[in-house]
């Protein structure tokens, strides 16, 4: 099976000793993996460095076999991702800023960023200017911005923050239809360990920024939240 | 070179959203039409009685020392200081730092170029409405002295750029871009011998085109913007690539 995702070595130290350390991390292609841990353990350092917002102090990171560092266009291409707020000129239409996104693709028509608007139920909002937007439908704009080039890799980190019940129905919805449909690769951090147990077959544990694994099973996945956190928590 | 179009588009599209580029292309539209008709219909001073075409490049002038230069510094924080502060400036997009660094620039000079020539073309027909004097044969001259001014535009564009990411705050930027941007006009009055290091000295070169050119002192000033400009954008890069989301 083709590797969507191997980090080597990675390690990111910020001034304030947070961080992540000599992480290791395979991800096949089809794979919903789980990012979890407490805050401030690293899970944004990691999908940034994941993604090239952030550059690593050391280690390796390859998408789809592409090196990261050294082809970044190439390596990012079949990358969406939603990290942070989302990000959004916010004196424009969603429909505008979709459209400017697709610029930097090829062959994204406005039938996808229809699809995409469709899939984020913001079609009744595409004209309106984002600035006027709840928190909740910005969440939204920003995970149609990372489904619009039709990734083989989505990368979201806390997607449901700020979503309502309607939203979050819609985004584990869009998430499994993607995934089951395109075979998708999708890394999700969130502290909504519930969801991310009705998403996801594999799970990172980032603790004191060091990664360890569990394979969705029969336990609970608190349980095991807990365990884990209880045995190395900060 | 699609992905630096591209995103130049995108980024011209941004600017084009904001009021303060939609006021100032009017404002290259409305002020020569607007000089030309209180010159012509109200007032009979001797400042007034100049030629017509010395009021078009006076006109000139005002815009390239003080109209777009502000429209730079508006542009380039909203692009990038304004930008990093809104969390927009960095995206997980198949777009390198360089081809990203280089659009932004591309856009603010493009706009720039944009308001130089709706400014002549607000020139143009005004005089040929209000001008006696008005010749066509005076139009290339013209265009072409509109033209060369905005090579120390586009110089201008890489310094502001360069102060744009040397500070953390819109306010800030803007500012420190407003006040060095005086002190670079006004050195040259304490410090006559500074006149020619000074990227800001050169606004008004288009002056020299309309005299006798020498083609020496035009070799000699390209290659000193062209290095200017090359010095702000290296400057510019390497912060730029340093900087995180």
């Amino acid at each position: 099976m083709e590797k969507a995702v191997v980090i080597t070595g990675m390690t990111k130290q910020y001034s304030n000793d947070r961080g992540i350390q000599n992480i290791d991390l395979t991800i096949d292609q089809g794979e919903i993996v789980g990012i979890l841990g407490p805050n401030g353990a690293g899970k944004t350092t990691l999908l940034k460095c994941l993604t090239g917002l952030t550059s690593p102090d050391s280690g390796k990171v390859e998408l789809f076999g592409v090196e990261l560092q050294s082809n970044y266009k190439e390596a990012i291409r079949p990358v969406g991702a939603l990290i942070g707020p989302a990000v959004a000129y916010e004196n424009m239409s969603p429909y505008k800023n979709l459209k400017m996104i697709s610029r930097l693709y090829s062959g994204i028509t406005d039938k996808d960023i229809e699809l995409v608007l469709q899939q984020t139920g913001l079609t009744p909002y595409k004209d309106e200017k984002i600035s006027s937007f709840s928190m909740g439908m910005k969440q939204r704009f920003g995970i149609a911005s990372a489904l619009i080039s039709k990734p083989r890799l989505i990368i979201l980190d806390e997607p449901t923050n700020g979503l309502d019940i309607d939203g979050l129905l819609l985004l584990r919805k869009t998430i499994q239809e993607i995934s089951s449909y395109s075979g998708v690769t999708f890394v999700i951090s969130s502290h909504h360990i519930s969801e991310l147990e009705k998403l996801c077959n594999r799970f990172c544990f980032l603790i004191q920024g060091a990664a360890s694994f569990y394979e969705a099973g029969s336990e609970p996945l608190e349980d095991v939240y807990v365990k884990k956190i209880g045995v190395a928590g900060r | 070179m699609n992905t630096i179009r591209a995103n130049s588009l995108n980024e011209m599209q941004k600017l084009l959203t904001k009021k303060s580029t939609k006021l100032y292309l009017l404002a290259a539209l409305l002020i020569p039409v607007l000089t030309k008709l209180l010159v012509n219909n109200l007032f009979l001073t001797d400042w007034m009685a100049l030629p017509a075409e010395n009021i078009n490049f006076t006109l000139l002038d005002l815009f390239v020392t003080i109209f777009i230069p502000l429209f730079i510094f508006i542009s380039a924080t909203d692009l990038f200081t304004g930008e990093r502060e809104r969390g927009t400036l960095f995206q997980v997009r198949p777009i390198s730092r360089m081809e990203l660094f280089l659009s932004k620039i591309i856009a603010i000079s493009i706009f720039s170029l944009i308001v130089l020539l709706l400014e002549w073309l607000a020139v143009m027909i005004s005089s040929a409405v209000f001008d006696k004097t008005f010749n066509l044969t005076n139009i290339p001259s013209s265009l072409g002295a509109f033209i060369v001014s905005w090579l120390p535009l586009i110089v201008l564009t890489a310094f502001a750029v360069t102060l744009a990411l040397l500070v953390q705050s819109s306010v800030l930027a803007i500012s420190s871009m407003i006040v060095l941007y005086l002190i670079m006009m006004f050195i040259p009055y304490v410090l006559p011998s500074s006149l020619y290091l000074l990227p800001s000295s050169y606004l008004d070169w288009y002056m020299q085109w309309l005299s006798d050119v020498s083609l020496r002192w035009i070799l000699q000033t390209v290659t000193y913007l062209c290095s200017s400009f090359a010095l702000f954008f290296s400057v510019g890069y390497y912060m730029f690539n340093r900087k995180e989301a």
